[in-house]
């Protein structure tokens, strides 16, 4: 009995899907907890999370970011995040809730995959190969909004999908508001869906109307809340609001050109060339309106992606789901050839054999990321820099302005509780690249007078200096710092420092 | 037809509300003072007499009649302050009227007519004294003159225009045979005002010629930020343009002859990204297709009445959003009392032949109340690329050499630091760096809105 209802079990796909879910979520889980800490980024999200916990209300007016401004951003993440860490503490939520969102992306990949195929098993390949994508892992120390706002995406797209259900209509509206809500990404898919409309009119598809009704909603709900939220970023860049205002010394590498095989080695060959040709077979051999969807929204982050208006890691995440949930319609299809063909005996075989080049191609690639020195998720703070960020959050002045490289100014104000001069989040800054070339000089300069004018300049008592910055600059040691008539070390933790300076440039 | 007339005076009293809102806003707070740069330098140029010549930045101007019109200082307040207003409502009823007899439905009607006085395109060619108040009501005049048959009096509202701004003139032949090429209703009526606004735009041409101002100056191209909702100074509403698009889609039909029109159509709006005149005209075609798509969108079946009313009220709010942005802007734009001081504290300071440096977009509110040349103001970068560029030099150089060389040359010697100026050389950092450091700056005037600067030569 007990024999025959594990069998019966395992023929249900729910249980294999599951399965997945917690393979892919126990492997994020022990990469993301093999650091207690997280990469730099995440440190903007955490304080936002911990704000809105204290006082219900994101940090818009924050003090402490370059000594002072006006932060934007859509804060549902936040606030979902918010929520759980009343339940746990916050650096454990900021790990298990985004690694579950991403790993709920299997659950959509799998539907979507069932809905253009409806074949269970290639719709539980493809969800298999989704949580393993290798720029997937990339964001997991993160506290990423990428994830969620992948999710959304996607569950919308399921929904438009199922839109002669009403409850789907429901649930496309309530995921729409949500969407926009986390993250101006929302844009990629109106875009999607835009072109969604135009190829389905060059196809001679039939557009149904509530498809237009709601693609047009959502077109206005998007661009209509994203001014709202950004207008003064609007109002202050102008369009270069896309690009963020993101100091052009740096622009590249959130902006990178996309080469051929670097693209291979985040997302792997075998969606790669299964999901290109499922746009081939989709346009001359067997059309269909659902992998027209997943084209159309593959197309459009590819176009912002070449015209570099999109981010490089949320670009590649979009086009790798993509492109693995088209590998399923060229699976599909593939099935159909092996059945009438004299190989139909082998079909087990194929799919093993496509697998195992899979996992052969990704295991590497996500070993590669995951040990990626600057981006992977395990490039974090040591614990000697939190240390030291937390003694000076209790031993300088509440108002002391703590100098520090790019990277580390969302750990300053988050650990130390102090004013940073420069951190990640760049909108509504003026001269930002006058700024980051300050800092790159103090830290580089031999010129004692020139590092304590900028420090004067930015009212910065302190400077920060870990084996990191000097890594990144590629140097030991700071040599104006031997000279203890201005700098004197105020704190000293496993090779990272704290200077203080009380020297004026008159 | 009661009805008719109570949709005409609620659209009527809807454009005098958001024409005279601005202006009150400001006198509450204290403020009398007019908002647009143009409308300074325009009063100016009335105010100075010649008004072929611009005795201050020493360049010939276009012939406007409107300057040959002589009163006295009263009258000539309520021609710069309420004939704006008064031509905006003329304009409304006109629009309405022209649309009336083109049988479209009184729905569609009161919804072009209500997003044409929510454009903030209609704001701001309707208050203050703007050469586009005059022109745009010459046109829907001539329009009105057109559709009822008067063609003589068409004519003579078309004609004029050209002796206001020549370039309009251009624009306005070009729109009427768009509109003769697509329509053929009044082909003949149409053709004989076109070839008579023909001659009277080669007439101000060559008027204009003959008195020293180029004709390459009558146009200028620039490429500006066209969406209200991100701060366009003249611009429109992304809704509208959504709302456009699907006005477009909906009134296509079959043939070459719509194909043409819309190449033409799709040709000005391109143009209208460049250059303010265009875009000002572009404005008020472009909401006869955002009316009928509003209608038509309110009207049609929808599969879900949910998204049918959040869409609607979408659009309402994003229009009424880019309205309110385009109202508080202006409202809080300069001048304020506190900045005419310094300006007027600069005049009693400075020497005639005296140029003050300051930002391009205040340059003519700068010479209206000093009665000195600016640097740069909006015309001046067209007729003087050089001192662009030179601007450029002065804002960016630390070499202090360098930049008292130009200040001499052009013999500026105040600077009007304003908010918006001081973060533009705040970007550029040279002069500002020169002001701290050297000795040859002396702050002599300031205020919560500006800070007056005195260069010493010696």
């Amino acid at each position: 009995m007990k024999l025959e209802s594990l069998k019966n079990a395992k023929e249900k796909p729910i249980i294999w899907l599951l399965a997945i879910f917690i393979i892919v979520l126990a492997l994020r889980l022990y990469i993301a907890f093999d650091t207690p800490l997280f990469n730099h980024d995440a440190y903007f999200n955490l304080r936002q999370v911990e704000h809105i916990r204290e006082t219900g209300t994101p940090l818009y007016k924050d003090p402490l970011s370059y000594e002072g401004k006006t932060q934007l951003f859509a804060p549902l993440s936040q606030y979902i995040l918010a929520a759980f860490s009343l339940i746990m503490p916050i650096d454990i939520a900021g790990k298990i809730i985004p690694n579950v969102i991403a790993a709920l992306i299997i659950f959509i990949v799998y539907y979507l995959s069932f809905k253009i195929t409806k074949n269970y098993k290639i719709s539980l390949m493809t969800s298999f190969m989704s949580g393993f994508i290798p720029i997937y892992f990339i964001d997991i120390n993160r506290v990423s909004i990428n994830y969620l706002a992948v999710l959304l995406m996607f569950t919308i797209i399921y929904c438009m999908l199922k839109l002669n259900e009403r409850k789907y209509v429901d649930y496309a509206l309530i995921l729409m508001f949500m969407l926009v809500l986390t993250t101006p990404m929302a844009f990629v898919l109106v875009i999607g869906l835009l072109l969604y409309l135009l190829l389905l009119k060059l196809e001679n598809f039939a557009v149904e109307m509530k498809e237009l009704e709601i693609i047009l909603f959502f077109t206005f709900l998007v661009f209509w809340v994203n001014l709202l939220i950004y207008k003064n970023a609007f109002l202050m860049h102008g369009l270069l609001v896309i690009w963020q205002n993101i100091p052009i010394q740096i622009l590249s590498n959130f902006f990178g050109n996309i080469g051929f095989i670097q693209v291979l080695g985040v997302i792997s060959i075998v969606p790669i060339v299964l999901g290109v040709y499922a746009f081939y077979a989709a346009f001359h051999l067997e059309r269909s309106k659902e992998v027209l969807i997943l084209i159309s929204l593959g197309l459009s982050a590819f176009i912002l992606l070449w015209f570099k208006l999109l981010d490089l890691i949320s670009g590649l995440i979009i086009l790798s789901v993509t492109l693995v949930i088209l590998t399923a319609y060229t699976l599909k299809r593939i099935d159909v050839f092996i059945e009438k063909s004299k190989i139909h005996k082998y079909d087990k075989v194929i799919y093993i054999s496509i697998l195992i080049l899979f996992l052969l191609t990704i295991i590497p690639s996500i070993i590669s990321v995951v040990d990626s020195p600057k981006l992977g998720p395990l490039s974090t703070p040591t614990v000697g820099d939190v240390e030291l960020l937390k003694w000076a959050s209790v031993n300088i002045q509440q108002n002391a302005v703590i100098m520090s490289s790019l990277d580390e100014g969302d750990m300053v104000a988050y650990y130390a509780k102090r004013k940073n001069v420069m951190d990640t989040n760049f909108l509504l800054t003026p001269r930002i690249d006058q700024r980051l070339n300050d800092i790159n000089e103090v830290y580089t300069t031999t010129f004692e007078t020139n590092a304590i004018g900028i420090l004067n300049k930015y009212n910065a008592k302190y400077l920060l200096v870990t084996s990191e910055t000097l890594q990144s600059y590629g140097i030991t040691n700071i040599s104006y710092l031997k000279d203890d008539k201005c700098f004197e070390i105020e704190y000293i933790r496993d090779g990272t420092y704290l200077y203080k300076t009380d020297c004026k440039i008159e | 037809m009661i009805n008719e007339k109570k949709y005409l005076v609620i659209l009527v009293l809807l454009a005098g509300v958001l024409l005279l809102a601005p202006s009150t806003i400001r006198i509450f707070n204290h403020n009398n003072y007019m908002t647009n740069s143009e409308a300074y330098n325009n009063i100016r140029i009335y105010n100075q007499g010649n008004i072929q010549y611009d005795s201050l930045q020493g360049h010939s101007t276009p012939i406007n009649i409107l300057n040959f019109i002589r009163l006295n200082e009263s009258a000539s307040n309520i021609l710069f302050n309420v004939v704006p207003i008064l031509l905006g409502l003329a304009t409304i009823i006109l629009a309405y009227l022209v649309l009336h007899k083109q049988n479209i439905s009184e729905k569609t009607i009161v919804a072009i007519i209500a997003l044409m006085i929510v454009s903030p395109i209609f704001i701001y060619a309707f208050t203050n004294y703007k050469i586009y108040s005059f022109v745009i009501f010459l046109n829907v005049l001539g329009l009105y003159f057109l559709m009822h048959d008067k063609i003589m009096f068409s004519v003579a509202a078309f004609v004029t225009i050209p002796f206001i701004d020549p370039f309009s003139g251009f624009v306005t032949i070009a729109l009427l045979l768009t509109y003769m090429f697509s329509n053929q209703k009044y082909h003949t009526s149409t053709k004989i005002i076109s070839i008579a606004l023909f001659a009277s735009v080669i007439l101000s041409l060559i008027l204009n010629s003959f008195y020293g101002y180029s004709i390459l100056h009558m146009a200028t191209f620039r490429m500006d930020n066209i969406l209200t909702d991100i701060g366009a100074n003249i611009g429109v509403s992304f809704s509208i343009i959504i709302l456009t698009i699907i006005g477009l889609i909906l009134l296509w039909e079959d043939g070459w002859r719509t194909l043409v029109t819309y190449i033409l159509l799709l040709i000005f709006f391109v143009i209208s990204l460049f250059n303010d005149t265009v875009r000002i005209y572009i404005n008020f075609i472009i909401m006869i297709y955002a009316g009928f798509a509003f209608i038509y969108l309110t009207r049609r079946k929808w599969s879900i009445t949910i998204i049918k009313k959040t869409t609607i009220l979408l659009i309402i709010c994003s229009i009424f959003f880019s309205t309110l942005v385009y109202t508080t802007k202006i409202i809080r734009s300069e001048p304020t009392p506190d900045y005419v001081d310094a300006l007027k504290f600069v005049k009693e300071q400075s020497l005639p032949t005296e140029e003050i440096l300051c930002s391009p977009t205040i340059g003519y509110v700068v010479e209206y109340y000093s009665e000195r040349k600016a640097f740069l103001d909006d015309s001046i970068q067209y007729y003087n690329k050089q001192r662009h560029a030179d601007l450029d030099i002065i804002a960016s150089s630390r070499n202090l050499d360098r930049t008292e060389k130009l200040l001499k040359q052009y013999n500026i010697k105040y600077i009007i630091m304003d908010t918006e100026f001081e973060s533009y050389l705040e970007d550029k950092e040279g002069l500002l760096f020169l002001i701290d450091t050297s000795n040859k700056f002396k702050s002599i005037y300031k205020n919560n809105d500006v800070e007056v600067w005195m260069y010493i030569e010696s």
